[in-house]
């Protein structure tokens, strides 16, 4: 398909334009596209590292402390720490976060809850587990009623052991996330 | 010059059709320069309570002072899934955000944005000079809360909707003293127009003359604002996130925005009403944008005084909000109106 | 533990024991405090990051000593890990100076604040029947006029031979119970300042402490004041070098127990000023 059965002009100008590429692609291709090229043509070119360079800026995280290392996730975005200065600050309801942090360990009981937590979250979305008891159960491990392995329940993109980390292996934790994000490595593929 | 030359000439024959595309044009870079001023403010807000708070604010995201932080919040707002929850009016959830904030920008058409001085003559920035814009101002403020309300009710969540009341019921007792505090302003001046009020103010500002309505309004506008003694409307402990909590992407960026706009306006609005607006001594050597330069400082002082207070006094209950509005606001701007009314006929 | 095994700890450390206690009830009280106010106000309140860095200062000397900030696994049987560091008594005796400037700011600070009166002042009333009918311990019990501290009722450590007070309010409102945890971190700061001045030089291990610890059959139960209020352990033994039940009594879940009465027929904003004044770590209770 080309510009000339859409609006009269000479056959020549398609010929002519069959030779311009764009990112390695011919132009005709991306002339009269589809949703799914839109897609693709985002995926390879540089457009997608000026979105993930704006995903990766701007981490608005949940706040949803549990545990003891959400004590620590509350001191990290205060004085001394201070996650603004990444862009990452905290929200309350899930519809407006890019990550979900879980800050300790997760009982039968709310992982339900903590489930649905993360299926509110809207696209694209990144999970990180921090501390001993979201990573393997920590002193909780060969307990009856505490999830020992999170990882079979979400995409953990970045684990921050400690228990609990300090608030600086929390900024460490974000700074991993982003060079992930920055070079695509990330597991839900943004 | 043909270019040129054509449009005079097209502006002759057709002076409707030119007045409309003017009028658009002037809209359109209305609508961006405020949006580029409410960008900044965000950051200037994240900058301000950064400092007020022992701590640095935004600092890596282009450069040491982390201009371009609000670019990447738009961008990842924009990239944002956009989730309707099921149960949701829908055309009313799509539209709220858009309502919010063109009852905002209509504000904005009938503002003066400070002066500049042509041969002697002070030029005010307004792209509509009606006679009547203090009132029309006024009333549009109140319409602001039509659009939270919308966003509260038709996102199907307790929430939401606990939000959109107190928003509304704070409105309503507020916009009462408010409206009170611009007539006694406007009888002052003699006239409703917002350049001619800040004319009347050469002499004396009006928050010298009335220090009393200068307070009420002061407080009546926090309130329209949703700052934070009277956030209650998205109170983040109480209402998760009050109206907007159902709001995801580039819908939630809208009314997050909206926000920020009115406190824009609204601070352009005190700082034109009781601080004498762009009045100020000339500066002799840019005397072409001295006026310029009075309105932004007054301007900049308010909004800095706005986040100040934000980050220092604690929260009210919706209740004690709406006695404060109803039972002690309201008499005194009644008060102050008489007040008003006896300094004016005396003086003139 | 030691109780069942018959164990004394060396008096040194026993002190050790009362001031990284009494420096964790600092850092506790000022984080909860500073959490309510995040509840009342917003996430953007300067008197809760302030508090918040405060209570790092509490932080670093805690961590002086322990090695951690939260999680100190400090405590052994018959002793303690560490000595304490050189420089200990100066730089503590600092912090607690600043600490308790700023907690009497604070202080004024709530005082002359009409928003946060209106907010506090006769919400949530627990009176004191209903708090002991409730099991409540800690602040919210002595905020309704019950002095009942563990550190008087069932002296533990050298609590004994130290001079303080057991702070009580009359009103037992939320705005009371506030006061008493400020109150008690200047208290805790004088009970520190004691002890840094008598404490004693010396071993700071018992002696002849099996490798292996195989105690008698039996049980034990051990109360001591935490941050929220009575703490109980309770350790059986059958002999073998595992316990048969160990069992914590945690305070907060009485909190949870007391929270249904106090929150009939109020508003929701009244709903945080209560639920938050009563300092409720929730992941203690879900445990």
């Amino acid at each position: 398909m080309g510009i000339s059965d859409v609006i009269p002009v000479p056959v020549a100008v398609d010929e002519e334009l069959e030779k311009w590429t764009i990112w390695g692609r011919p132009l005709t291709d991306v002339w009269f596209t589809t949703t799914e090229k839109i897609h693709e043509i985002i995926d390879m070119g540089p457009i997608k590292n000026v979105l993930n360079w704006g995903r990766k800026n701007s981490l608005w995280f949940l706040m949803q402390p549990m545990g003891c290392c959400g004590v620590e996730m509350l001191v990290f975005g205060c004085p001394h720490y201070d996650c603004d200065r990444f862009g990452i600050f905290p929200r309350a309801t899930p519809r407006q976060v890019d990550v979900m942090i879980i800050s300790g360990y997760i009982t039968r009981k709310y992982l339900p809850a903590i489930k649905n937590l993360w299926e509110e979250i809207p696209e694209p979305k990144w999970v990180m587990a921090i501390g001993e008891c979201a990573i393997s159960g920590g002193p909780f491990y060969d307990s009856y009623n505490i999830i020992n392995d999170t990882s079979r329940f979400f995409p953990i993109d970045v684990y921050v052991p400690g228990c609990p980390p300090r608030p600086e292996k929390f900024i460490e934790g974000f700074r991993e996330l982003q060079k992930k994000i920055k070079q695509r490595e990330d597991k839900r593929g943004y | 010059m043909e270019l040129l030359s054509a449009i005079t000439e097209f502006a002759a024959r057709e002076p409707k059709i030119y007045g409309l595309i003017i009028g658009l044009v002037a809209a359109a870079i209305l609508a961006s320069v405020i949006n580029v001023v409410a960008m900044l403010l965000v950051w200037l807000e994240r900058k301000v309570m950064g400092d007020l708070q022992a701590r640095y604010g935004p600092n890596r995201v282009g450069g040491r002072w982390g201009v371009l932080q609000l670019g990447a919040d738009a961008i990842k707002l924009f990239t944002k899934e956009d989730i309707i929850p099921r149960g949701a009016d829908k055309s009313v959830y799509v539209w709220a955000p858009i309502v919010a904030v063109a009852t905002t920008m209509l504000i904005a058409g009938a503002l003066p944005f400070g002066a500049v001085i042509i041969d002697g003559r002070e030029v005010p920035l307004v792209v509509a000079n009606m006679d009547i814009s203090a009132l029309y101002v006024e009333a549009v403020l109140s319409l602001m809360a039509i659009g939270a309300f919308m966003a509260g009710y038709s996102s199907n969540n307790k929430y939401s909707m606990l939000g959109a009341f107190r928003g509304v019921a704070r409105m309503i007792a507020y916009e009462v003293p408010m409206g009170v505090c611009v007539i006694s302003v406007a009888v002052m001046a003699h006239s409703l127009n917002l350049v001619e009020i800040v004319n009347a103010q050469q002499n004396i500002w009006f928050a010298v003359a009335q220090p009393l309505g200068f307070v009420i309004f002061g407080i009546a506008l926090i309130t329209d604002l949703g700052r934070m003694p009277f956030d209650q409307t998205e109170a983040e402990e109480e209402i998760i996130a009050g109206y907007n909590t159902e709001y995801s992407g580039i819908r939630f960026g809208l009314l997050y925005f909206q926000e920020y706009i009115v406190m824009l306006l609204g601070s352009i609005l005190l700082v034109l009403l009781f601080l004498g607006g762009w009045k100020g001594p000339v500066i002799p050597v840019i005397s072409f944008i001295s006026p310029m330069i009075w309105f932004f400082m007054k301007l900049l002082i308010v909004l800095v005084a706005l986040i100040w207070i934000r980050v220092s006094l604690p929260r009210f209950r919706i209740d004690q909000v709406t006695d404060l509005g109803w039972k002690i606001l309201l008499p005194l701007s009644l008060v102050n109106f008489v007040w008003a009314v006896a300094v004016g006929l005396y003086f003139a | 533990m030691e109780r069942l095994l018959g164990i004394e700890p060396p008096e040194r450390a026993q002190y050790i024991r009362i001031i990284t206690q009494e420096l964790s009830r600092i850092q506790s009280h000022l984080l909860g405090t500073a959490e309510f106010l995040t509840l009342i106000a917003s996430a953007v309140y300067s008197p809760f990051l302030y508090m918040i860095i405060d209570r790092e200062d509490v932080l670093t000397c805690i961590e002086s000593v322990t090695g951690a900030r939260i999680n100190h696994s400090f405590v052994r049987f018959g002793g303690v890990r560490n000595d304490l560091p050189d420089g200990f008594k100066d730089m503590t005796l600092d912090t607690l100076k600043m600490v308790r400037e700023k907690t009497k700011d604070y202080k004024e600070l709530f005082l002359s604040d009409s928003i946060y009166r209106r907010r506090m002042e006769g919400i949530g009333v627990l009176s004191p029947a209903e708090a002991k009918r409730l099991g409540v311990s800690g602040p919210p019990l002595r905020a309704s006029d019950t002095p009942y501290d563990m550190r008087r009722e069932d002296p533990y450590l050298l609590y004994k031979d130290l001079d303080f007070d057991v702070i009580t309010r009359k009103e037992g409102d939320s705005k009371a119970r506030v006061e008493v945890r400020l109150d008690e971190i200047i208290e805790s700061c004088y009970i520190i300042e004691q002890c840094l001045d008598q404490i004693p030089s010396g071993p700071i291990m018992a002696e002849g402490i099996p490798k292996k610890i195989k105690p008698e059959p039996g049980e034990a139960y051990y109360r001591v004041e935490d941050h929220r209020g009575e703490m109980g352990f309770f350790v059986a033994s059958d002999g073998t070098d595992k316990p048969v039940k160990v069992k914590a009594r945690g305070p907060v879940y009485a909190y949870f127990q007391a929270l249904p009465p106090l929150l009939e027929g109020v508003y929701i904003a009244d709903v945080v000023a209560i639920a938050g004044s009563m300092d409720a770590c929730t992941s203690e209770v879900d445990r």
